[in-house]
């Protein structure tokens, strides 16, 4: 046996899985098809993400909030508004500050580019953990009492179990033979950072438009990070947008909240879709992240879900290890740890982007007295942050 | 699980033919199949690993959190089966002796023990054999669910006893001879849920805990007090209690 687990997958999930295992005791080889220096780029990968408290709660733990110093924006607000672009903005706005949550910030806003710079480095610096990238995987081999990964040109790898974080398309989930349901949105997003002349205070704008929402979340150094969710028509109209005037659709949603706006990164766009996979785990294979769930990235919780699956692997990876118990015959508490969470929190966000995206008159008039109300409710408001923040239910250790 | 009528004329090392080796292979599977028909057993067995662990860490003075804590320990385990126990212990660092009296529970465990890389002594036979055949006594002695399958608990444990080093343990587990033993143990799991095959246990074989104790102390042995162990049947987790009105472990400790 190479070592206790395979990762397939080197973004920002199959990093973290490797090094929370690894915190725990575990040996890692972690794969991965692209070159890690490309993924540093930043043209890679134009997004940022807002970390939950309770995954930032994990990188402390794991001593990656010290890589980050100087690149995390804490979010201490969220302002939710539905309204409709450059006019009317409904007065009944729902706003949640961080004492909701317990006097923490209720996120942690940062570039991924920076945050997979900081589990790069962290995972070289492990010597429980051996990377290799880029590789190109050929295919799987189960026995009874392994798994093993065939690698072009190389060497196969062998472990108990095979963690698979390789994403939304995942390879390892179409060869194990897991099915999945998808529903797609009709919507796309672009994803860009704007820098602009006053600060944002910390706060996170979510403004909910017919076609979909349009999100200002903070970032460090007087920029927010911008997600525009649109038909499919109306986002490859803007993509399609020379610079000037993609600006001034930027600054006319702005409105003159924070002064001047202007984009500071290129473009990107993303198809958004719903999808879920049939089973979590098969045999001593477990799918973790996208390759597991990708959902809406509305309340920014596709990541943070992801990153729980992480933890909660760390925890069961360690519960089968210290006990010298086979590891990729012990993973059955992660299906029933992470089940429930994600099911739920992909039919949430599924249906509040469903409520909101849409331009029906009686539901416009229902989420707007729905919103007012919720900001009178203060439990309702304290369960929707401390979902937003992952400090509901049971927490897998590294979570506390 | 030791049933003295059966037992071989002597005890004596486990090979496994290679013609059987593809049907022991089948069974192993069986056996090692976590959601499978040994699935109550599996959940147990999670739960009884960490206890021994522990148990075992205190008592020889290892740090539980290296990977292998049992490092150089010798361990009998008696009435093993298909080496559920054996394997996780070995994988910690003891070295474990697994003794049977069923040929083809060991014949599995071998066949396993081999898929899985690990060097296991198994020995078909009683541990009355054992005893007799001159083996030296080991660092700790397990006796996990057996004592109330045996035909004579006060002698059997007198062998176990005998097998213990000075200054080495015995830990032990069974089920208590009370109403709710046989409510929850008998008519429960194996009737109603059906987690165990009928006639598994018979209820004026259970064991009450001052008659282990009793046994223990023949045995020439210290008891500790017991511990129970309790399970929720809905969410099929066990934890310690002090309820022993079902199952329960006792440790007993040789001067």
């Amino acid at each position: 046996m190479d070592s206790d687990l395979i990762i397939i997958g080197g973004g920002l999930v199959g990093l973290t899985a490797a090094l929370a295992c690894a915190h725990k005791g575990a040996s890692v080889t972690l794969l991965d098809a692209q070159d890690p220096d490309e993924h540093l780029k930043a043209e890679f990968d134009g997004r940022a993400s807002a970390i939950a408290a309770s995954s930032f709660q994990m990188y402390r733990h794991l001593g990656i909030d010290e890589r980050l110093a100087g690149h995390v924006q804490p979010i201490t607000d969220i302002l939710i508004t539905d309204g409709e672009t450059g006019g009317y903005i409904s007065p009944l706005s729902l706003h949640f500050d961080s004492q909701d949550a317990g006097d923490q910030p209720m996120g942690f806003m940062m570039e991924n580019r920076r945050l997979r710079r900081a589990l790069l480095e962290a995972v070289k610096d492990n010597p429980k953990i051996r990377m290799l990238a880029p590789v190109h995987i050929t295919g799987f081999d189960e026995s009874a009492a392994a798994i093993t990964v065939q690698i072009d040109g190389q060497d196969d790898v062998i472990a108990s179990a095979l963690i698979a974080a390789d994403g939304r398309n995942s390879f390892c989930r179409k060869q194990s033979g897991i099915g999945v349901s998808t529903i797609p949105y009709k919507q796309k997003a672009i994803v860009t950072t704007v820098v602009h002349e006053k600060p944002h205070e910390g706060t996170a704008h979510e403004l909910f438009l017919p076609n979909g929402p349009f999100a200002i979340l903070p970032l460090t150094d007087n920029r927010s990070s911008i997600v525009w969710t649109d038909t499919p028509e109306a986002i490859d109209a803007a993509m399609a947008l020379p610079e000037h005037m993609f600006a001034a659709e930027l600054a006319r949603r702005f409105g003159n909240m924070y002064g001047q706006v202007g984009p500071c990164a290129p473009r990107w766009a993303y198809p958004l879709s719903l999808q879920m996979a049939e089973d979590y785990i098969k045999g001593r294979r477990v799918l973790i992240g996208d390759a597991a769930h990708a959902i809406h990235p509305i309340a920014g919780q596709g990541l943070n879900m992801g990153l729980r699956d992480a933890a909660a692997l760390a925890d069961v990876v360690y519960n089968a290890r210290s006990n010298g118990l086979d590891i990729g015959t012990n993973l059955d508490d992660m299906q029933i740890w992470r089940n429930f969470d994600n099911r739920i929190l992909a039919a949430s966000t599924d249906i509040f982007n469903r409520l909101f995206s849409n331009n029906i008159a009686p539901i416009k008039h229902a989420r707007r007295l729905g919103l007012g109300l919720m900001d009178k409710i203060k439990p309702a408001q304290s369960f929707f942050i401390k979902e937003a923040a992952g400090l509901h239910g049971e927490l897998p250790s590294l979570l506390q | 699980m030791a049933h003295a009528d059966i037992a071989p004329d002597h005890i004596s090392s486990v090979s496994v033919d290679p013609k059987e080796m593809e049907s022991f292979a089948r069974m192993a599977a069986d056996w090692w199949n976590p959601s499978g028909k040994f699935k109550p057993l599996h959940v147990m067995n999670a739960f009884r690993i960490g206890f021994i662990k522990a148990t075992l860490c205190e008592h020889f003075h290892r740090d539980p959190d290296i990977d292998t804590p049992l490092k150089g320990l010798r361990i009998l385990d008696i009435g093993c089966g298909g080496g559920l126990l054996c394997e996780p212990l070995t994988r910690l660092g003891a070295s474990i002796t697994g003794v049977d009296a069923l040929e083809n529970n060991l014949k599995t465990a071998k066949t396993h023990a081999n898929q899985m890389g690990l060097d296991i002594d198994y020995r078909h036979g009683t541990i009355e054999q054992l005893v007799q055949s001159g083996e030296a006594p080991f660092d700790a002695v397990l006796n996990m669910e057996v004592i109330e399958h045996v035909a004579n608990p006060p002698d059997f444990m007198k062998d176990c006893g005998a097998m213990v080093r000075e200054g080495g343990l015995l830990i032990c587990s069974t089920i208590n001879r009370t109403f709710k033993a046989f409510a929850f143990a008998i008519v429960g799991a194996e009737y109603v849920l059906r987690w165990l095959p009928r006639g598994t246990h018979h209820y004026d074989k259970l064991v009450k805990p001052s008659e282990l104790r009793l046994w223990i102390k023949d045995a020439g042995l210290t008891p500790e007090p017991p511990i129970g162990m309790s399970l929720n049947p809905l969410t099929e987790n066990w934890s310690f209690s002090d309820d022993l009105s079902i199952n329960y472990i006792t440790v007993g400790t040789k001067a």
